[in-house]
């Protein structure tokens, strides 16, 4: 089993529904984003459009994060879900500077949205992160384990996240990856094997 | 306008900032110090660069989020180079201070023999230096594997920065030895072969430094040249580490030896080594530009 996602370039809008579902959902911190979407510009007018490309950890088969964290905070599941013990993380950044998707976040600062005191909602989802320590998006581990999909995919208008296993041929990840249409990884010539395949 | 926050560019790495700097220049400096400190068998460099080294392990330990838990980087040597240059320092600490006590004891003071230890010590007094020198290079060197580890910034992934950094950790210990000249050290045949050695190791740094920016390379690795050469870094690099850092020191190193000026230029030529190489990890930690994830 591999747990794996699939995004369809041609149906995300850049409406930001899965960055917030994250962010209410999980509870990052102020400044913390474990997904986001990102702009890209192509072409010129009169042919200039732009393409918005929905970005997490990728849970990389070859973890370039993982082969660098000097503690063994940074550990893979046998499912291929990469995650971050807090208790094991010394805040080195490493896993940062090693990371080529740019997932990774340092937890630096105690504030909130709304000043340094934090609102009711801020006290309860800050206490499940630990400060000075590394964060990254982890499919939302707990929910998959109930037998859930991730806030992110959950929440996502218009179907462009597509979630479940690599290895099952009978999953929707699975089929969408052999309709025929182009797919492909990001930054693959890294050698990082990303679980995340794009189509567009 | 406002600013847009994820729009796809190339950004220069913020996560390793003055407190890394430090610790590589400290740590750097002091393997240097402690590799020609062997060559002159001079006890008191020895204690010099095991202080610097230690300086730069407190800024590394400084620089970690949680400090206190900062034993904790030594468990991964298997894959880390974080863990194997933290192993490495502990290690280097054992040999250095094991060596210091041994010479201290043969030589019966703090100064240097008229010949260094290992053409005229015992055995195990030798080996013991052998292994300290190994693990001084060894610490001089592994902030370029550590730099070549992080496969986002392309512009360190490059087979040259191990050696860069060891000449430029050994240009350290070579500053520090013309900025703090001990009367005793004058005549020795260590201090005979350093003066030899000098002109070679900077002449060395030069030529890799420019091979580091000439070469060509992927598009996100001529941005961080570019950053060197043209842009923001430029005072720094090439004001500083080409011209102050190698080529000064190297005119005032040719002059000096060539009995066309007075000895008492070395400490410039010290200074100017010294402070060339703190710019140049400035310049190298600064210059590292993320690859864009899309």
């Amino acid at each position: 089993m591999r747990w794996g996602m699939v995004v369809d370039l041609k149906l995300c809008v850049g409406c930001n529904s899965c960055v917030i579902a994250c962010k209410a959902g999980r509870g990052t911190p102020q400044g913390t984003f474990w997904n986001k979407v990102l702009e890209q510009e192509v072409g010129t007018f009169p042919e200039a459009r732009r393409i918005f490309w929905p970005v997490r950890c990728m849970h990389c088969e070859e973890p370039a994060c993982l082969e660098v964290c000097p503690t063994g905070a940074t550990s893979q599941r046998e499912d291929g879900i990469v995650m971050v013990d807090a208790k094991k993380c010394v805040g080195c950044k490493a896993c940062i500077l090693a990371c080529p998707y740019e997932a990774r976040t340092l937890w630096k600062e105690k504030t909130g949205y709304f000043g340094e005191s934090f609102t009711p909602y801020e006290v309860v989802a800050y206490s499940d992160h630990r400060l000075g320590t590394v964060q990254k998006c982890d499919f939302c581990v707990e929910r998959l384990d109930q037998g859930l999909k991730p806030y992110c995919v959950e929440t996502c208008l218009t179907g462009a996240l597509i979630f479940g296993d690599l290895d099952d041929p009978n999953s929707e990840v699975y089929l969408s990856l052999k309709q025929g249409r182009i797919s492909f990884k990001l930054k693959e010539e890294l050698g990082t094997k990303p679980s995340i395949n794009y189509i567009g | 306008m406002e600013k847009r926050e994820f729009i796809i560019e190339k950004s220069p790495q913020k996560e390793w900032g003055w407190l890394i700097i430090l610790a590589l220049f400290f740590t750097g400096s002091g393997a240097g110090a402690v590799f020609f400190a062997l060559i002159l068998g001079s006890v008191t460099r020895m204690l010099m660069g095991v202080i610097l080294v230690f300086v730069g392990a407190l800024f590394l330990l400084a620089d970690l989020s949680r400090p206190l838990s900062g034993w904790r980087v030594i468990l991964r040597p298997q894959s880390s180079w974080v863990s194997r240059g933290a192993l490495g320092i502990l290690i280097f600490f054992v040999l250095s201070i094991l060596h210091i006590v041994s010479l201290f004891l043969h030589q019966g003071g703090w100064t240097s023999l008229s010949d260094a230890p290992w053409t005229t010590g015992p055995a195990w007094l030798i080996i013991l230096g052998v292994f300290a020198g190994t693990t001084a290079l060894f610490v001089a060197a592994y902030p370029g594997f550590l730099l070549g580890s992080m496969r986002a910034i392309p512009f360190w992934h490059s087979a040259i920065f191990p050696v860069l950094f060891m000449i430029s950790g050994l240009l350290c210990g070579l500053g520090e030895i013309y900025l703090m000249p001990l009367p005793w050290e004058k005549q020795t045949w260590g201090m005979a072969l350093v003066k030899n050695l000098s002109v070679g190791l900077v002449i060395l740094g030069f030529i890799l430094l420019l091979s580091l920016i000439l070469t060509v390379r992927p598009e996100t690795t001529r941005e961080s040249v570019k950053l060197l050469t043209k842009g923001l870094l430029r005072a720094q690099f090439i004001a500083g580490v080409i011209c102050g850092g190698v080529i000064g020191p190297l005119i005032i190193l040719v002059l000096v030896f060539g009995g066309v000026v007075g000895t008492s230029l070395l400490p410039i030529a010290g200074i100017l080594l010294t402070f060339g190489m703190l710019l140049f990890r400035y310049s190298m930690l600064r210059a590292g530009i993320y690859t864009t994830p899309v």
